[in-house]
């Protein structure tokens, strides 16, 4: 019996123009969203390729202090899906002893042209959103009201059937209608996506989707039990409709803007930009510590050096005299340890600032709870690892990482060594005099002697200089024992899990509404 | 006659569920909003009052040590958090904000985060324009949706047009009902918004905002007038009022929806520009040749204002910043002009086409951006040849121009007051008035379209 009301209803939605209309929606939609995020996707993965290869070239390193990893993650193609906070943050973190890393750099907006960020576009689980509780509600306001309203319904129940199944094949007859929207909207995505070879997904990935297509049915289903719910109670069709789009323009359209507006202004965070006048004070701070230090070593006999590269964190020197690589060495013996304590001082401020920016996503992400699509919509974020959680994820696994090789370098004592910032070999280091002596084929004896020519262009007197002293014929180093840096995802079990608490949440919402809508079923008024 | 449409059927909505259940989330929605507002817009006046006194700090340390370092190093212009951001936001948060230029040169932009939150998602703030283009603009459509074919489906249509009245005039009437009972109903919350905005001090009795706040209402009665019309479009164009309903969710959602993704999807395909690592790479090039051709020795220095290798590195420096502007500066247009045509797209959707007028209207957004981008310009080379006055006069300084360097140029200390320094002048009323002006005519064609449309159809309408 429940089998035959389904199929009725099935046939008599089919043959409404509400049905026709999810279909257009889709099509109309659809495509345009996808094909803007697999473009963003796209100018991720440029982004991606020329941060790597810059990283590539960075995270080689000829002494020890110039091995500053950059680490670049790479875009997950399911932010074609679900756009997340993705595309508000950069990918790149370069692992610094001086600073810890706050927050990924580089290029963080998607689109070349930064004015189009004037315009806010809807990827394709936000349209997806919009179509099928629209349609969810299009098709189940009128589900008790509307056999009642043409008289239908006294002649269905006057039959030997349960009200219990009429509610249960109507149900499952409009579930039967829309889930080819719902299979329509997943087909037209996935067929345009296939236009871009470029696009793969791996098998976790389409696992991932497959867990995203579920939980939309279980956001229909949600969404038919709520049009049913408010169908249940009402007398006319008409009342029927209209709560229906005013809890469906306040759940999608008000209640996010609501809560990220309102979070705001609960959580007040200050700008990035004072931040850093702080940071600049702890930083000229560290500086006049180390020049205060280096003042009270001993002088180098000439403080000369043939090259330089670098400066701060990646200094390497070439062509010194004993004396002033001493100092160097020193220095290093204070100065890293310094600068380690001192990006912890950093920290405690960056610490505060971020943790403020998580307090207030939260709140927004606690108020949004309100609405049940964006509980749907966070957990769509979670499985597609674009949401501020991966992020969070990315950024501790870097800080670890960073702590890792930090004590990797405690433990070889390397900032004691020579080879910390010069590839000499510590054998061939000469004095001031000698250097003179090398550098001029003999011309010139002593540093005295090239004083009393009193010019201030000695570099014309040079003729020669050994071939080590060239930074940039330096080899580079092995650095397979050096502990390296891989980015852990979420395994899909632990998405999941962190998941499964919105997921909860709706399946309950889901029962106790249909509950609800099921007793006021039994004692609908059927005249 | 017409009174008497009018008048009933204003009695008649605003005595049916869902304007009441409307007008109450509208006046929640203004509360809450402008409360909010008040915070932040407080506490983003602190913060740049704060980043503004540290950039002043910086040219005054700067003067102390001499006048070139003023006018060579490379300044931010953040641009200010508005007053008016109650009205409209125009999403300046996301859009360039942020200004780099020193005596020589405008060099670019950038998006300063400030105090927006990199972990939240795009979102919209609860403005006076978010209200009205997206919660007004859909109640209006359910207000409006069943005015005909309700009236068909309840038999009372008939009875009406038996009376001596031209279906356009009785069309007129509920078209007038519907405006006036929106406007009844956004009413109470602007008011409410204005006085907490008032309270609070943000809202100064001033000309401008006077002229600001009535052209917002201006452009709010227009928008009010075109998304009416849409809903006797949808009413007359079925004979059913629930197609009826259908037609007019499925035009507001692609208004709503289509309009943004338009813009980028055409700037994307058919406006296509550079993008940054290809200008990068070239301005890389360009320097890489230049520096090759420069005469050697170019990049030494020495503490002597009048060592000759620094008139080569001035050259040379200038020569570098010249072909990199080239680069960028073209760049830069061609970015304008991507956004300026994509932007044409949402004239589509007159929910879009609100948003831009009151964007002009308040002098927010990309109009101020240009306007500020424009101004620099000029400031810039007056700024320079106000460097360029004193330099001239002093002596010690070898007069080699170096827009990055401080070696060859006066090395005088200069008094912070003496200094010009930039400060952003607002759009005038002209200007933001011939800047809405497009967007203005445009939403009064659609009305006037859309109201003819539908009358032309009623006249043919079967009211069986």
């Amino acid at each position: 019996m429940i089998l035959r009301i389904a199929t009725k209803e099935l046939y008599h939605n089919i043959t409404t123009p509400r049905f026709i209309t999810g279909f257009v929606l889709s099509l109309l939609l659809i495509p345009f969203s996808i094909v803007i995020s697999i473009n963003e996707y796209k100018s991720k993965i440029n982004v991606f390729q020329t941060e790597q290869k810059q990283a590539d070239i960075e995270n080689q390193a000829n002494v020890y202090s110039a091995y500053r990893p950059v680490i670049v993650k790479k875009p997950t193609p399911l932010s074609i899906f679900a756009r997340g906070v993705s595309y508000n943050l950069g990918d790149r973190v370069k692992i610094l002893f001086g600073d810890i890393p706050m927050m990924s750099e580089g290029k963080a907006e998607s689109r070349d042209n930064p004015f189009l960020n004037r315009f806010f576009t809807f990827d394709f689980i936000s349209v997806l959103i919009i179509i099928i509780s629209l349609m969810s509600f299009l098709f189940t306001y009128d589900i008790c009201t509307w056999e009642r309203e043409t008289g239908t319904l006294k002649i269905m129940l006057s039959n030997p059937v349960s009200r219990a199944s009429v509610l249960t094949g109507k149900m499952l007859g409009t579930f039967l209608t829309l889930l080819p929207m719902l299979l329509f909207s997943y087909g037209l995505c996935i067929l345009v996506i296939m236009f871009f070879p470029f696009i793969h997904f791996t098998s976790s990935e389409w696992v991932r989707i497959g867990l995203i297509f579920l939980l939309s049915v279980v956001f229909l289903v949600l969404f038919m039990i709520i049009g049913l719910f408010v169908s249940s109670r009402v007398k006319h069709s008409g009342t029927a409709i209209v709560i229906c789009l005013v809890l469906w323009v306040t759940f999608l359209f008000i209640i996010p803007n609501l809560a990220n507006y309102s979070a705001k202004s609960f959580v007040k965070v200050r700008s990035v930009e004072n931040l850093n006048f702080d940071i600049q004070e702890i930083d000229k701070e560290f500086y006049m510590k180390f020049v205060e230090y280096n003042q009270k070593l001993p002088k180098a006999d000439w403080n000369m050096t043939w090259m330089v590269i670098g400066g701060g964190e990646g200094n390497r020197i070439a062509g010194a005299s004993q004396s002033y690589f001493e100092k160097e060495r020193l220095m290093n013996i204070f100065r890293e340890p310094l600068r380690i304590d001192y990006a912890d001082k950093k920290w405690s401020i960056r610490k505060v600032y971020i943790t403020k920016l998580g307090k207030q996503e939260k709140t927004a992400q606690y108020l949004s709870f309100l609405s049940p699509s964006e509980i749907f919509k966070k957990s769509i974020n979670s499985l597609c690892a674009t949401g501020a959680e991966s992020h969070y994820r990315f950024l501790d696994q870097a800080r670890k990482y960073r702590e890792d090789l930090i004590r990797y370098y405690k433990e070889n004592k390397f900032f004691s060594s020579y080879l910390y910032f010069t590839q000499q070999d510590p054998k061939s280091f000469m004095t001031a005099d000698e250097m003179v002596n090398t550098l001029t084929n003999g011309e010139i004896k002593t540093l005295a002697d090239l004083n009393a020519k009193n010019d201030p262009w000695v570099f014309k007197y040079f003729k020669n200089s050994p071939p080590d002293w060239d930074i940039n014929v330096w080899k580079f180093m092995d650095l397979s024992q050096f502990p390296q840096f891989v980015y852990q995802p979420a395994k899909v079990s632990n998405d999941i899990e962190d998941s499964l608490l919105q997921i909860g949440m709706l399946t309950t919402l889901a029962l106790i509404l249909f509950y609800f809508s099921y007793r006021a079923f039994i004692r609908y008024d059927v005249r | 006659m017409l009174n008497t449409i009018i008048l009933t059927d204003i009695k008649q909505n605003i005595q049916s569920l869902k304007l009441q259940v409307i007008f109450i989330i509208i006046l929640v929605v203004f509360t809450v909003g402008s409360v909010a507002y008040v915070f932040q817009y407080r506490d983003a006046m602190e913060d740049y009052h704060n980043y503004s006194l540290k950039m002043q700090e910086e040219i005054r340390k700067d003067a102390d040590i001499n006048i070139t370092r003023v006018a060579v190093y490379k300044r931010d212009h953040l641009l200010a958090p508005e007053n008016n951001g109650f009205i409209d936001d125009s999403k300046s948060q996301f859009t360039p904000n942020n200004i780099q230029y020193n005596a020589f040169n405008v060099f670019g932009y950038s998006i300063s985060r400030m105090t927006s939150n990199p972990y939240l998602y795009l979102s919209n703030d609860l403005n006076w324009v978010f209200i009205l283009s997206i919660i007004a603009s859909f109640a209006i459509l359910l207000l409006s949706y069943d005015t005909i074919s309700g009236e068909r489906e309840q038999q009372t249509l008939k009875l009406i047009l038996s009376n001596s009245i031209p279906r356009g005039v009785l069309l007129f009437g509920k078209f007038m009902s519907i405006v006036i009972s929106s406007v009844i109903m956004l009413l109470p919350g602007l008011l409410i918004s204005l006085i907490i905005l008032l309270i609070s001090g943000i809202l100064k009795i001033s000309a401008l905002q006077a002229f600001e706040i009535t052209m917002f209402i201006v452009a709010a009665i227009l928008f009010i007038s075109t998304i009416s019309a849409l809903g006797m479009f949808c009413s007359v164009v079925s004979r059913s009022s629930s197609v009826s309903l259908l037609i007019g969710i499925i035009l507001w959602s692609v208004f709503l929806i289509f309009s943004p993704n338009i813009a980028v999807f055409t700037a994307d395909q058919i406006f296509k520009i550079k993008n940054s690592e290809t200008v990068q790479e070239e301005v890389k090039m360009t320097k890489d040749a230049i520096n090759k051709a420069a005469p050697e020795g170019s990049w030494s220095g020495s503490d002597n204002p009048f060592f000759p290798r620094h008139e080569l590195r001035a050259k040379n420096q200038t020569n570098l910043m010249n072909a990199e502007k080239q680069i960028k500066d073209e760049w830069y247009n061609s970015q304008f002009r991507q956004y300026e045509k994509a932007s044409r797209f949402t004239y589509l959707s007159p929910i879009s086409i609100f948003g831009m007028v009151n964007e002009s209207l308040i002098g927010s957004g990309y109009p101020r951006f240009r306007k500020n981008w424009e101004d620099l310009h000029t400031y810039q080379n007056q700024f320079l040849s106000w460097f360029k006055a004193i330099d001239s006069k002093d002596t010690k300084s070898p007069h080699w121009y170096n827009p990055y360097e401080d070696y060859s140029t006066s090395r005088e200390k200069i008094r912070f007051e003496e200094i010009p320094l930039y400060t952003e002048k607002l759009m005038t009323i002209p200007q933001r008035l011939a800047s809405a002006f497009p967007g203005i005519i445009l939403l009064v064609i659609y009305s006037f379209l859309l109201f003819g449309i539908s009358v032309l159809m009623f006249n043919r309408y079967d009211v069986r």
